[in-house]
């Protein structure tokens, strides 16, 4: 399992469009994607529960990775948010 | 059929680890929802063989299992009989009982919600206090003597007990401080540093405050041309509560301002420097009157009103238990024992102690009357008797509310036992377990009267219910049978265009579901909605709505996922897990919630047809964005249909979108 720790930045937090893209994103992978704030936890391919999480701009969040091919997963989802969040 | 339920209950037992691991149990209109001890407990991949479950998922510390609509009931009823748990929980009755409520019943629950995680503190303290009480009583043990005065050698020992008493109170507001700023979403240590600020001992005590304004001796702080008066805020409740909440209202804004490289050292400084500003200059000076009110009032039922005022105290007390606010209480019984020099003791305890005796009393009725219901019969005498204690919740819940004629008994007896309580004035000087055993927080001149209170309350809620038991007692076996849909009750109470059970009928026959108009307007394809995002398809398939109206109802039964925190977009939960997102406006996450308001919060179960949001049209169109509102099936992939069944002039609760099976 692989996880990495990040603090949003995108100014609406992970809302609709942010969640969309990352539920896109997440899809590609066949890993487990598990978003976590503050012990609750929303797998990235499941749009309800990301945005039920609640994630607001400075809020820190925890990934896990876990799965065949999450070195791959979790360097572009690393990114991913790099890039998008 | 009855085989297959069993079969599926015991095997999602052992996917959960066993019924020790199960803290509560409750199901919605699909789902089996589990609160577990330990979740890593958890085995995923044979609970997905589980041949009913269609799937699961976590959701804010519950793990919920669909089933689906007409076998997650028998599912249930399988699961709790193994797992051995009663059928309604006090947190899912509280939960349920708290989900409608006004703004002054919000206000309430506030108070309640930070006064809980103190209540150790406040138990402690008041103990001690009680210890204290005991030593120091005149003429208890010894005629004319106290326990100290008859043996010297434990006077130490009783000034250290009252100093350790005494600590709890002297720095409520650190503690106050701390769970305030917790609940309103700050840093709880900051509100902690908060509450330090306003009793800091180079401030003029709180307690002298009135008197040194009589005299002309308040020092003043002179802040740019300002006077502000440098009074600390001993004994008080609720300028903390207040000071808290805007730490934590400053502190969530400028974590969104501040950059994240910052924000470790720039937040907590200029939220403490902002806070504890407007704590001496605005927020201290009003609250301080407010709580001064809220307890004069309370003495004003009790000191002016006489009996009656502890009558309608004692009356009205359970029925707050119900709803979880009779916490809210300890704050006016906080603020008069903070100032009992002046006071004397507060009159609260004792009529509390009464209705929870009543409570007991009552349950302890229903044991003699069930003879022939020995699982009652052990709730009853269980209950009752941990309601004598202080602990009323199981009595009220398992035993007095269920049968309903129990409840009122022990109203009665609680109200006349509060009236006797008030009439001869009986006093607490601590708080503590508000039962038999709270005597020892009792004024020692008061005990004997406290004890002939209970005994009113006990014997007139005990014959009151084996009175109201013989004329409603047919209906026990009814009750007691059915506690389970007293619970479901509470919510279908809304408004429904479209009958629900119309809606469960149509899913059965054709094993389609369906998404009903939740706005009226001109509905248009998901490919025109005037945003890229929507339109290309990312968020799943489904409609866009220009409104006429601007009133959101719930497309279907099911249950509010997530809310955004500027109140235009709604995700719901529904049949089948339906992954369902209500998006009003494009770009209007921009508005920063201006005229949107939700009637309902995230957990919430709804029916098709209730209310959920309304928003102003004009509002958005003036602020320059587009009014179309996206209904997204978000999961839409996983269903082997989805299919817009009309396009253009809408009202509301018209069918228009069908979703086939899940695949």
């Amino acid at each position: 399992m692989k996880t990495f720790n990040y603090v949003i930045k995108d100014e609406v937090g992970i809302h609709a469009r942010p969640a969309g893209i990352l539920v896109k994103e997440a899809k590609k992978y066949q890993s487990k994607i598990v978003v976590i704030k503050d012990g609750k936890k929303a797998e990235a391919t499941k749009l309800m529960s990301l945005m039920g999480l609640g994630v607001k701009c400075g809020d820190p969040v925890m990934i896990e990775i876990s799965g065949e091919d999450e070195e791959t997963a979790s360097r572009n989802i690393q990114a991913f948010f790099e890039n998008n969040l | 059929m009855e085989e297959k339920y069993v079969k599926a209950a015991q095997e999602i037992l052992a996917c959960m680890g066993g019924k020790d691991n199960i803290a509560s149990a409750a199901h919605c209109a699909t789902r089996l929802r589990l609160v577990l001890k330990d979740e890593a407990l958890i085995d995923k991949d044979a609970l997905e063989n589980v041949e009913l479950v269609k799937g699961n998922f976590n959701n804010g510390g519950q793990f919920q299992i669909i089933l689906g609509t007409g076998i997650v009931n028998h599912v249930y009823a399988e699961f709790i009989k193994m797992a051995n748990i009663t059928e309604m929980t006090k947190e899912e009755l509280k939960k349920q009982a708290a989900k409608k409520m006004n703004p002054v019943q919000k206000l309430l629950k506030t108070l309640a919600d930070v006064f809980v995680p103190i209540l150790p503190a406040l138990v402690a303290s008041g103990l001690l206090m009680g210890i204290n009480n005991i030593l120091t009583a005149q003429g208890m043990f010894v005629e004319g003597k106290s326990l100290v005065e008859a043996f010297p050698k434990i006077k130490d020992f009783a000034e250290m007990v009252n100093l350790f008493s005494n600590a709890g109170f002297t720095f409520l507001p650190v503690l106050i401080g701390f769970s305030a700023a917790k609940i309103f979403g700050g840093t709880p240590i900051l509100g902690a540093v908060i509450g330090a600020i306003m009793i800091h001992p180079d401030l003029m005590n709180g307690y002298g405050y009135g008197q040194a304004l009589l005299d002309g001796t308040v020092p003043y702080w002179n802040i740019f041309g300002l006077s502000v008066a440098k009074v600390g805020y001993q004994g008080t409740v609720l300028p903390v509560i207040a000071s808290a909440f805007c730490l934590a209202f400053v502190e969530k804004k400028l974590r969104k301002i501040v950059p994240a490289m910052l924000d470790n050292i720039v937040t907590p400084l200029l939220s403490v420097l902002i806070a504890g500003a407007m704590t001496f200059l605005f927020i201290g000076p009003v609250m301080r009157g407010v709580g001064d009110a809220m307890t004069n009032a309370v003495m004003w039922l009790f000191f002016d009103l006489g009996s009656f005022g502890g009558l309608i105290y004692g009356v009205t007390y359970p029925l707050l238990v119900i709803t979880g606010m009779h916490h809210s209480l300890v704050t006016a019984e906080t603020q008069i024992l903070a100032n009992i020099g002046t006071l004397g003791g507060s009159p609260t305890f004792a009529v509390v102690a009464a209705a929870n005796c009543a409570q007991g009393a009552a349950a302890l009725a229903v044991m003699f009357r069930m003879k022939n219901d020995p699982k009652m019969k052990s709730l009853a005498s269980a209950s009752g008797i941990s309601s004598m204690l202080g602990i009323t919740e199981p009595a009220i819940f398992g035993v007095n509310l269920k049968l309903r004629y129990p409840f009122y008994g022990a109203l009665i007896g609680g109200g006349i036992g509060a009236a006797y309580a008030t009439l001869v004035k009986v006093l607490s000087v601590s708080q503590g377990p508000c039962g038999v055993i709270g005597v020892i927080c009792i004024r020692p001149d008061c005990m004997l009267q406290f004890m002939v209170s209970m005994a009113v309350a006990i014997v007139c809620a005990f014959a009151a219910t084996m009175v109201l038991g013989g004329v409603f007692g047919k209906k026990e076996k009814e009750a007691s049978s059915a506690g389970n849909k007293k619970a479901e009750s509470v919510q279908t109470s809304a408004r429904t265009e479209k009958p629900a059970a119309d809606i469960h009928t149509e899913i059965e026959s054709k094993g389609e579901k369906v998404i009903y108009t939740p706005i009226q307007g001109t509905v248009i394809l998901r490919e025109n909605i005037p945003d890229e995002t929507f339109a290309s398809g990312i968020l799943g398939e489904g409609i866009g709505i220009e409104p006429e109206t601007g009133e959101v109802v719930a497309p279907f039964d099911g249950e509010i996922a997530s809310i955004a925190e500027t109140r235009h977009a709604i995700g719901m939960i529904g049949p089948d897990g339906m992954e369902l997102l209500i998006h009003v406006g494009v770009d209007t996450v921009k508005m920063n919630g201006e005229g949107f308001a939700l009637l309902v919060s995230q957990g919430d179960k709804v029916r098709a047809g209730q209310k959920l949001m309304t928003f102003d049209i004009s509002k958005i169109k003036a602020a320059g964005y587009s009014t179309t509102t996206a209904i997204l099936l978000a999961n839409s992939s996983d269903y082997s249909s989805c299919n817009v069944v009309k396009t253009g002039k809408s009202k509301q609760m018209e069918k228009i979108i069908t979703v086939g099976h899940r695949q």
